[in-house]
């Protein structure tokens, strides 16, 4: 899910660890006949917020997350594009709000369904889709700023 | 209500959107390694006392939940969809260095090393055994092995002189257990949870859970009103690990918060 939030791969152990953290703190406040899925979904969200609006926020090595793009044996050409390509696509989701952006994920990337989102969100289906609706209203923006950007001769 | 068709497929993305969608690769689950070092990462927090009993199987069953994939929720995913083990009911195996108990020497009982990580009939994955180089004495520069270490293959020592093999050591186990003893001394009796950190320190110079002990120590001095002695220790504490979670609640407590 921290992955989903747009947790880079050198900054997901921390994170992770922050969670468990919180967890522990806050674990009287998890009512065992609700849904557990929903409650961590939410200290992940709070976790991946407070990292966002981190100054020190690691960039991530060129390899973490190329890997699982383009292993080692496509050559460094194909690596560097899938790489290229990756931070492309995350600076435009960084773009997103975060709930936003986790429905999306979940959906276009992870190819879940609306009813699996919203088991694990623990919100109606209804929701998931409005959601979903405002991420892609939201990055058709942002690909209509970065166009414009780029036809003006500005880089990202 | 129907799902819409994923920009990914087709589905009418602006730009190059929809390529870099199918190019992007799923969220990642966490490998058998990185699964065992995050559970050596979380055993201290998980040893700390919470309360009651229950609110402790709860967080057991939430922290091999959140081993499972990178995110603690990617497993919870799989709780309600079935694509991964169910939690475990109360009782059931947990880490070892999670389930130590108060007082367990661990570090003195010879292991075998594994080669690879070998998940247990309970399908958790068991944490490692690394034999560590002897470190008599700590130094300003000891910093706290990442945990990302504590699972590389342990360096040859470099002497010429035939020795025994390393003697496995797990100081995961017995560091947690000291943990648990001083947290659970730091509202009470905060000159006993100094003398277990302090105890800490000289058992395991190199200890894997440093910070949290150096958390803890400031807190009990800062409690016995010794905020000079405090200030200093975090401040060194702050120095040698200023990315640590740990850090921030350091600086807080030297602030007179907590």
């Amino acid at each position: 899910m921290l992955q989903r939030f747009g947790v880079r791969a050198g900054d997901l152990e921390d994170m992770c660890q922050e969670v468990f953290v919180v967890v522990h703190q806050r674990l009287h406040t998890c009512d065992p006949s609700a849904k557990m899925t929903a409650w961590l979904y939410g200290i992940c969200m709070r976790v991946a917020s407070t990292h966002r609006r981190r100054a020190y926020r690691r960039y991530e090595h060129p390899d973490d997350a190329t890997d699982a793009v383009a292993p080692a044996s496509e050559g460094p050409e194909r690596r560097a594009m899938a790489h290229q390509a990756q931070a492309r696509l995350q600076a435009m989701l960084d773009e997103v709000e975060l709930e936003r952006r986790a429905v999306f994920v979940m959906f276009e990337v992870d190819e879940m369904s609306c009813a699996e989102i919203a088991e694990v969100v623990g919100i109606p289906i209804g929701t998931v889709h409005s959601r979903l609706y405002a991420a892609r209203r939201d990055l058709t923006q942002v690909v209509a700023r970065w166009r414009a950007r780029e036809s003006r001769g500005g880089t990202r | 209500m129907s799902d819409p068709v994923r920009w990914r497929d087709g589905g009418g993305a602006p730009g190059d959107l929809g390529a870099l969608l199918a190019d992007a690769p799923r969220s990642q689950p966490m490998s058998a390694l990185d699964e065992a070092r995050m559970a050596a990462r979380i055993a201290g927090v998980a040893a700390a006392p919470v309360g009651a009993s229950a609110a402790i199987v709860w967080l057991r069953r939430a922290g091999l939940a959140s081993g499972v994939g990178v995110a603690v929720v990617v497993a919870t995913l799989a709780l309600s969809s079935g694509r991964a083990r169910p939690p475990l009911p109360p009782g059931a195996h947990v880490p070892p260095a999670a389930a130590a108990p108060a007082g367990a020497h661990t570090e003195s009982t010879p292991r075998e090393t594994p080669n690879t990580l070998t998940p247990s009939p309970s399908g958790i994955v068991e944490v490692p055994v690394v034999p560590l180089a002897p470190s008599p004495v700590a130094t300003p520069r000891d910093r706290r092995p990442t945990s990302r270490a504590a699972v590389r293959p342990p360096t040859p020592p470099a002497v010429t002189a035939p020795i025994a093999a390393p003697r496995p050591v797990d100081t995961m186990a017995a560091e947690a257990a000291l943990l648990g003893r001083a947290q659970a001394a730091l509202v009470n009796n905060p000159g006993e949870a100094l003398a277990r950190a302090d105890e800490w320190a000289s058992r395991f110079p190199r200890g894997q859970l440093a910070p949290e002990r150096e958390f803890i120590a400031v807190d009990a001095l800062q409690r016995l009103g010794r905020t000079g002695e405090a200030r200093a220790r975090g401040e060194a504490m702050i120095a040698m690990y200023p990315r640590s979670i740990y850090a921030a609640r350091v600086r807080r407590i030297l602030e007179g918060g907590r």
